[in-house]
């Protein structure tokens, strides 16, 4: 699975960056993402643990196989095969029909096999070779980060983005951050977001005592995108994307509180309906 | 040593032997009471001690057009235009039904305002459009305080809520646009005839508007009494001040006469009052 010569060429030739858009199939996202993501890019996912970026990935890859009719794989590290079926299932994508039409692959593979050159890697290059996808999830690199040396992680990341950009595959990786909530943003400690080309980030937040999910766009390579934190909720058909937080600061340090207008909007609104309360009393 | 401390007054020298003193606050709200009752009775005063119309000094008049206007802008239009927007972020916040008529009052109350100080000479067409708007804002601000005072919520949808409220805002704006067109063709009869006065429409809609506004400011006057939230406090004591105001027109014997005049005042103290209101929510 290495990048040879040939393959560096195509790079260079600028082969893969055609202006291609690969759109994710969720409207309100590919709007933010001013089309969709650069074909051939690597994305990585990054969220704290129930974000929602499984569900995302699934989502990208199920739509790209039904609504444009892209190949997907989705490897993974940390589930098994049922159990995705299941989650899938839930939100309406039955991805077992999907495999035996020939549109989605799954694997699932153990990290330290994947690292192993006559084992995993050749069961991932055989995959790109034979099913030739167009998209690919890896769920996750934080997994994968768990069996490699701390040192070595960078380099093996990039020898796995390298191999999907030369064969013009669009590739998500999902990273799990540490913390759920809390006033610091740490993507990734191991350098990680340098070599991929966009950053998506999914994140809980607290907001008048409910739980509420954010999605940002943290970077994006060679485009422009939407710079505001928009809402989005896991609904029973997916991701979907709502209005931007723009009433609410500091909502990434995990203490978001309204702006000083809405703040006294909502003053405004209380003194009104609070009253209407009481006086039914 | 410690209970020696706790009993030692913060402000000994001002406070002891003075009696208790109210907060700065109560003392705002307080004195903030005293122009709506010395309004009214002052219009009361001035109504028996002025002599007829025919017999009115010229000395006792004092009208300036530019003037007028000029405070009609700043205390009216651009007061209403500060009830309206913080109405419109809290509706959107909200999708209460009581915040988009409050809206949708302070907009055509301030809009009105604003179209008849563009007809300075024109008295009729600026008289008939701010008449007009101040009778749809009563009817806006009684609908609303009617449905603040009962129980059962109205609350739209976050979807409808962009809709609503540009139907309501632009609905107001676009009423006051063909009023006044409608104005200026002659189609709607004479609020004021020059040289002879107000005519009986203007008596109506005007006794309306300022009825409306009076029965809106004791509803929430009576939400405040349950609530005792500054921000219904200063509105319903504005709302007052504005129902003296149109009020006054009534006993006027001249368009700048004492009577006019204190009419004028309350109606500008009243727009005082909303930014009072509004400020107050800035604060909790």
């Amino acid at each position: 699975m290495g990048t040879g010569a040939s393959d560096m060429n195509q790079l260079v030739a600028g082969k893969i960056r055609d202006g291609g858009r690969v759109k994710t199939g969720i409207p309100a996202f590919d709007e933010m993402l001013h089309g969709g993501f650069m074909e051939g890019d690597s994305v990585m996912l990054a969220g704290s643990a129930g974000s929602g970026k499984t569900t995302l990935a699934l989502q990208y890859l199920v739509n790209g196989t039904t609504r444009y009719n892209d190949r997907g794989v989705y490897l993974t590290f940390e589930q098994l095969p049922d159990q995705i079926y299941r989650d899938a299932l839930g939100f309406g994508w039955d991805l077992k029909k999907l495999e035996e039409e020939g549109r989605i692959q799954l694997i699932c593979t153990s990290p330290d096999l994947m690292l192993d050159a006559d084992a995993g890697d050749g069961l991932l290059r055989d995959t790109i070779k034979e099913f030739q996808p167009q998209r690919i999830v890896v769920d996750s690199l934080s997994h994968f980060g768990m069996y490699v040396p701390e040192n070595n992680l960078r380099k093996e990341v990039y020898r796995l983005i390298m191999a999907f950009k030369t064969k013009r595959i669009s590739s998500i990786l999902l990273w799990e951050t540490s913390q759920i909530m809390g006033n610091t943003l740490s993507i990734s400690d191991a350098g990680l977001s340098f070599l991929v080309d966009s950053i998506i980030l999914l994140k809980p937040v607290e907001i008048e005592s409910s739980m509420r999910r954010l999605l940002g766009i943290l970077k994006m390579r060679g485009s422009d995108h939407d710079k505001r934190l928009r809402e989005f909720e896991i609904t029973s058909h997916g991701i979907e994307i709502q209005n931007p937080f723009t009433n609410y600061e500091g909502i990434l340090t995990g203490s978001p509180r309204r702006s000083q207008i809405e703040a006294a909007a909502n003053s405004w609104s209380m003194a009104f309906e609070g009253a209407k309360q009481k006086h039914a009393k | 040593m410690k209970e020696q401390n706790r009993n030692t007054p913060s402000k000994p020298d001002s406070t002891l032997g003075a009696g208790p003193s109210l907060p700065p606050a109560w003392r705002l709200k307080a004195i903030g009471a005293f122009p709506l009752p010395i309004s009214i009775f002052m219009v009361a005063a001035f109504n028996l001690l002025l002599p007829a119309p025919s017999q009115l000094s010229k000395s006792l008049v004092f009208d300036s057009p530019y003037l007028f206007i000029g405070l009609q802008v700043v205390f009216l239009t651009l007061t209403s235009s500060l009830v309206g927007f913080i109405s419109l972020r809290g509706y959107m916040q909200t999708g209460s039904t009581t915040l988009i008529l409050l809206g949708a009052g302070a907009l055509s109350w301030g809009t009105g305002s604003f179209i008849a100080g563009l007809y300075l000479t024109q008295p009729n067409i600026g008289i008939s459009i701010s008449n007009t708007s101040a009778l749809i804002a009563s009817l806006f601000h009684l609908t609303s305080g009617i449905i603040a005072s009962r129980s059962i919520s109205s609350r739209a949808r976050p979807t409808l809520r962009k809709p609503f409220l540009t139907l309501a805002y632009a609905g107001v704006l676009g009423f006051c646009g063909i009023f006044t067109i409608m104005c200026i063709s002659g189609i709607i009869p004479p609020f004021f005839v020059p040289g002879v006065g107000q005519t009986w429409l203007r008596m109506a809609v005007l006794g309306s508007a300022s009825g409306l506004m009076a029965v809106s400011s004791g509803i929430f006057a009576r939400l405040y009494l349950s609530s005792r939230s500054n921000i219904l406090y200063w509105y319903f004591l504005a709302l007052g001040l504005t129902a003296a105001g149109l009020g006054a027109v009534f006993f006027g014997r001249a368009p700048g006469d004492p009577i006019s005049w204190t009419g004028r005042a309350a109606m500008f103290l009243g727009g005082v009052y909303f930014v009072k209101a509004v400020s107050s929510s800035f604060k909790r």
